[in-house]
């Protein structure tokens, strides 16, 4: 593989990040709504016994003592009844007869995978969202009446006089939170500072833009800090805003122009953090081809990031044309592995079709959020609808705001959150990720 | 590459490597000596970003500080 400089880099050897061990998804009637049965784990433990003549311990039963848990993980097999998952150690011949139970629909086992190597804590992020996607494909793929929710999704959103299609779709109207607490910093073009919808929330605001103040004068900027933060009473017109309480930290990184430097963007996220940001929201991207390998400096500044306490979500690119069949890879830096990247869902929550997808595994999309005809604010003080990832992005990072303000606070946390509260939706998950990001209610 | 009487200066993004040992100014004379010149330092990201002639990145990226030294891009909305 060349990088960018011409020189010759070795690949990545997948195999040589396995454990040895196995990663086995039970049926404990653990997500998509449904509460897990305690009498379940006990059976699941006869189970993978009877199956595979593996011998699971139940974390149930050690998870109040460290050092049993601890010893347990490190020589036998555990059963981790919360999730639904055993991993377990188990030779070939174990390995085989696991596999072989799976297409038996009475069978507790669901999917039987190799256990990787934990990513170290700055890919943290990226260890867990694959393990999330890994098993929500799992679960619908061979249970299919655990995706019976999605008979229930909606033809169309639609605009009304109370608030945006975004706003129904992800649950942000209904919620009871409203971002009070969070600081949500939007790196863009800048915004209208005296725009009435958003003044009051800007807590904050510089340009990392020589020679450029932090007023927006492209427009994007104010788009987006709009849907994040937009009042919950505009001045005219419905409701935007998906956490109109939360404060608006506005880094000016990109021109009037719409154009910026990774040194500009990555100024900005360093002034985020050391501002104390819960979250950052970057609607902005350059194009990748399947074969770049993520930036070092941006998994460092994310990784950074995570480990001060703040989440970067980013839009996954407009790129692709899928009516001709054409995906892009996920755009730099939203391929970073400790970075959440958005793709663009329309009103009938399907993925947009500019919107780009997974075409390398790892560095592919996250999570969905609406992102075509979205009406938010526009430099002047009125509104405008646009269209995009960076429109996805910004309701992606409302949403985190929202669920900062049921007091989930760490980086690591609140991505979770996102992930698994996604509204599973009927499309790939190298397209939509997890599906549509939704607030509680 | 260089061409005679003139330089080929490229931006650069310089991932440092964690825990790297002695002050700021060390660190920058170090880079400095190495042909960067460098323009802003995030201490909190461990990255700084300059310029850098063509020639020269082998050296730099050579250092026992930098994990990594990529081309600075252009990103656009």
């Amino acid at each position: 593989m060349i990088d960018a400089f011409g020189d010759d880099v070795p690949r990545w050897d997948p195999s040589a990040e396995l454990t040895g061990r196995m990663l086995v998804v039970m049926d404990l009637d653990v997500g998509v709504g449904r509460r897990r049965r305690p009498s379940r784990a006990a059976e699941a433990v006869r189970a993978l016994d009877d199956v595979a003549g593996v011998e699971v311990v139940a974390s149930d039963d050690v998870a109040d003592d460290e050092a049993a848990l601890l010893d347990v993980e490190a020589s036998g097999g555990l059963l981790l009844t919360e999730i639904g998952i055993a991993v377990v150690p188990a030779d070939p011949a174990q390995t085989q007869a696991l596999r072989a139970s799976v297409p038996d629909t009475g069978s507790a086992v669901i999917h039987v995978e190799a256990e990787r190597w934990a990513y170290p804590a700055s890919d943290y992020l990226a260890g867990y969202r694959q393990g999330v996607t890994n098993l929500l494909d799992s679960l619908q793929a061979a249970r299919p009446s655990l995706a019976a929710p999605l008979a229930g999704v909606q033809a169309a959103w639609i605009d009304d006089s109370v608030s945006t299609w975004g706003l129904k779709a992800t649950g942000a109207l209904g919620s009871r939170l409203t971002g009070r607490g969070c600081r949500v910093s939007v790196l863009d073009t800048g915004i209208d500072l005296t725009h009435p919808d958003l003044a009051a929330q800007i807590g904050a605001s510089r340009s990392f833009v020589p020679e450029e103040a932090v007023d927006d004068g492209h427009g994007h900027g104010t788009h987006c800090a709009g849907t994040v933060a937009g009042s919950a009473t505009p001045t005219s017109g419905p409701r935007y805003g998906v956490a109109p309480e939360a404060e608006l930290h506005i880094g000016k990184v990109l021109s009037n122009q719409g154009r910026g430097r990774d040194g500009w963007i990555l100024a900005g996220i360093e002034w985020a953090i050391r501002d104390d940001c819960h979250v950052i929201s970057m609607s902005l991207g350059s194009r990748t081809s399947p074969t770049d390998p993520p930036s070092v400096a941006y998994e460092r500044a994310a990784s950074r990031a995570v480990e001060r306490g703040t989440i970067i979500v980013a839009a996954a690119g407009n790129d692709s044309n899928r009516r001709f069949g054409r995906i892009s890879a996920v755009s730099r830096p939203a391929n970073s592995p400790s970075i959440l990247s958005v793709a663009a869902l329309d009103a009938q929550e399907a993925v947009a079709n500019f919107s780009n997808g997974t075409v390398t595994p790892g560095d592919g999309v996250e999570i969905g959020g609406p992102g075509v005809d979205v009406l938010s604010a526009a430099p002047g003080g009125g509104t405008r609808r646009l269209s995009g990832t960076s429109m996805a992005t910004p309701h992606v990072a409302g949403i985190a705001a929202l669920i900062h303000d049921e007091g989930v606070s760490s980086a690591a946390d609140l991505a979770m959150r996102l992930l698994v509260g996604a509204r599973r939706l009927p499309a790939a998950s190298g397209d939509v990720g997890t599906g549509m990001v939704t607030a509680r209610r | 590459m260089t061409s005679q009487g003139s330089t080929d200066r490229v931006r650069v993004l310089v991932t440092l490597k964690q825990d790297v040992g002695g002050t700021e100014e060390e660190l920058v004379g170090e880079l400095n000596e190495a042909g960067l010149r460098v323009e802003e330092v995030s201490s909190v990201l461990g990255i700084v970003t300059g310029t850098v002639e063509r020639a020269t990145i082998d050296r730099l990226a050579s250092l026992p500080a930098v994990e990594a030294v990529e081309p600075e891009g252009e990103v656009t909305i």
